[in-house]
């Protein structure tokens, strides 16, 4: 039996000299700043009316670049003119590593999504460079609670301006929502900033370095070595989530998030994709979180894709409610751990109702194998060619602790968890 | 003659759900957190169903719990009522048939030696003592959240604080502090803090009963000896 004690709760923050990529050629991304400097304590352009943050209806979902069916983002696109020797030094260290989670964005200060992204920041010192993560796959609530350009400054920019790595994006369902006196359309800023035509400064960026994302739409396939994510959008009720028009209970929305689905799923299949395959999307299918709940429809979607291609992920990842979750749902015989990812920084976290023994079946197909509803932090996703292991690093254990709060190990080529 | 039986068919239905057969398909928001806890005790022959609702309308499981179990009371929704329960697995939120519960009556304004005594709850206690300091009392807690893998986070709490009536508010020295709020419902003791009195999903949470042993409760460092030796005489060991 392990005994940790109580994690100490930090107040100050620590600033940390992150790495930094070399200067880059002109037209290539650039993902954090020259120099560290302190994190502000308040927000250049806070929001002064929360109002109407919730909305009744879904909204269109925009269509992808170039209309594709399965639109697909590279990580060597991602990195610009060194894209193809970063994907070759990953696939020759024989792993990748990456950061995930969702619902940073905060409403109350930077303090709670500073802290998240500084030990983010802190996980690029590491004596090998194979542990170094190579992206950020964020999970949705980028910005609060109107996903507006005014907010990315203080919700995005400025708290990861430290982070040098590419920060890939699905949007949530705050992205999406627009305050109804303004005058945006819905998820106009979120395509501005992370699904531009090429690596450009950002109107919004508020001067800071990091170039916009290149991603060709809001839901897409992530194509790096060892490692497939199929990005989902949810749309914009607070619940459920929702990615179909659902035998027209949603008239405004179509089956192409579906249709995607299950294309990128078949050619997993075609391709004699070995590597890890993961699904992520803002709305989480389970949830035990005091305010959110699932979507037992939009899991319905999803398993109508996998069952008609004959695939089915490594892992799913969401995130929507503020916490940590780790759940193991047995389908077809497989293992499949569905996570829940919504603590990188909203505040305030959103309890578990009630306290559980973990492992916790909830019934023959479910348990909760763990959870977190007292910490901020994320995912530190590990993939090689025969496993996948997801780690959860809370915060408070501040930015030298480098072991876990939790772990799942899948072998890819069973499905298994260890 | 086709839409009467359909009809028929819809009372019959309505009136079984109506009847209690199914718990609701409401939220079930109960915890220990309310300024005035009531106290019930499940009355179930020798036990009763609660329905675990571990999300917002989620229900996770049903937990089989004994007769005599207490039970923090809610809120009534036809033949059931919202309670928070504890069980072998965890403790939290659910529905359980109204009729599976005793109500209970309690001194409202107990003497304070009525706090003294070690109350334990699952891996969590707290001690109470007389403190030098007239009418105050002094609070030495221990919480533990077991986790998957064997993982094993703790907490702890001391200090001195008043009582009102039969609540006790405990705030510990220093910024962002763990906060105890204690409820004294005769022979329980119904602990909630604020989330910040120790690691990953440690709680001082729950409804206590006292520990059998009271001899020494008022030596210093009871608590610690208790850790390994005192057993629980209630549902949730």
């Amino acid at each position: 039996m392990t005994k940790e004690t109580p994690p100490v709760r930090q107040s100050a923050k620590h600033r940390r000299k992150p790495t930094h990529p070399a200067a880059s050629a002109a037209g290539d991304p650039v993902f954090a700043q020259p120099s560290p400097s302190p994190d502000p304590t308040g927000f250049r352009n806070p929001i002064t009316d929360q109002s109407a943050k919730e909305v009744a209806s879904v909204e269109p979902v925009p269509a992808p670049a170039g209309n594709a069916v399965e639109p697909i983002l590279t990580l060597e696109q991602v990195y610009g003119s060194r894209g193809a020797a970063k994907t070759q030094a990953i696939t020759a260290s024989g792993q990748i590593v990456f950061h995930s989670v969702g619902d940073t964005g905060s409403v109350k200060g930077p303090n709670t999504q500073s802290l998240v992204a500084d030990k983010m920041v802190a996980d690029f010192n590491e004596a090998n460079a194979a542990d170094v993560p190579s992206f950020f796959f964020h999970l949705g609530d980028v910005i609060y609670y109107f996903g507006e350009a005014t907010y990315y400054y203080d919700q995005f920019y400025e708290p990861f301006r430290d982070y040098p790595a590419p920060i890939i994006a699905i949007p949530g369902n705050h992205d999406g929502v627009v305050w109804s006196g303004d005058p945006e359309t819905t998820l106009e800023a979120f395509l501005r900033n992370f699904c531009a035509p090429s690596f450009a400064p950002s109107p919004d960026a508020g001067g800071l370095d990091r170039t916009t994302m290149i991603q060709p739409g809001v839901y897409f396939t992530l194509e790096a070595p060892f490692v497939r994510i199929l990005g989902l959008y949810s749309n914009v009720l607070e619940d459920p989530g929702v990615i179909s028009g659902q035998n027209n209970t949603y008239p405004n929305l179509d089956q192409r998030q579906i249709a995607f689905l299950t294309a990128a799923l078949k050619r997993v299949k075609t391709d004699k994709f070995a590597g890890a395959v993961i699904i992520a999307m803002h709305h989480p299918p389970f949830t035990g979180g005091t305010t959110h709940g699932g979507s037992p429809a939009m899991l319905a979607d999803i398993d109508s894709a996998c069952t008609a291609a004959g695939v089915w992920p490594h892992a799913v990842f969401s995130g929507h409610a503020h916490n940590y979750q780790r759940y193991t749902r047995t389908v077809n015989k497989l293992s499949i751990p569905y996570i829940v990812a919504g603590c990188g920084g909203h505040s305030p976290l959103e309890a578990i109702r009630g306290t559980y023994r973990t492992p916790y079946p909830i019934d023959s197909t479910l348990t909760l194998e763990n959870y977190d509803g007292t910490d901020y932090g994320y995912l530190r996703v590990i993939v090689n060619a025969t496993t996948l292991t997801v780690e959860f690093h809370p915060q408070s254990d501040g930015g030298t602790t480098k072991t876990p709060n939790d772990t799942v190990t899948v072998t890819l080529a069973t499905h298994a968890i260890g | 003659m086709k839409a009467l039986l359909v009809a028929t068919i819809q009372f019959l239905v309505a009136s079984v759900i109506g009847h209690g057969q199914n718990p609701p398909n409401a939220e079930c928001a109960a915890d220990t957190s309310s300024a005035d806890p009531q106290v019930a005790e499940v009355a179930g022959s020798p036990s009763a169903t609660v329905w675990v609702a571990c999300g917002a309308v989620t229900r996770c499981g049903r937990w089989t719990v004994p007769s005599g179990t207490p039970v923090v009371v809610d809120r009534v929704r036809g033949a059931w009522t919202c309670v928070y329960a504890q069980a072998r697995d965890g403790a939290g939120p659910g529905w359980i048939r109204s009729s599976d519960l005793r109500s209970m009556h309690y001194d409202l304004h107990p003497p304070a030696t009525s706090w003294v005594g070690l109350w334990i709850g699952s891996k969590d206690r707290v001690a109470i003592r007389l403190a030098n300091k007239s009418s105050a009392l002094h609070l030495s807690g221990h919480a533990e959240w077991h986790g998957n893998g064997g993982v094993v986070h703790d907490g702890d709490v001391e200090g001195e604080a008043t009582p009102r009536a039969n609540h006790l508010h405990l705030v510990e020295e220093g910024a962002d502090s763990c906060t105890l709020d204690l409820t004294l419902a005769g022979p329980y003791l119904v602990a909630t803090d604020n989330d910040r009195c120790g690691g990953m999903n440690v709680r001082f949470e729950g409804i206590w009963r006292r520990a059998r042993r009271r001899n020494n409760i008022q030596s210093v460092g009871l608590e610690e000896k208790a850790a390994g030796s005192v057993h629980e005489n209630g549902c949730c060991s």
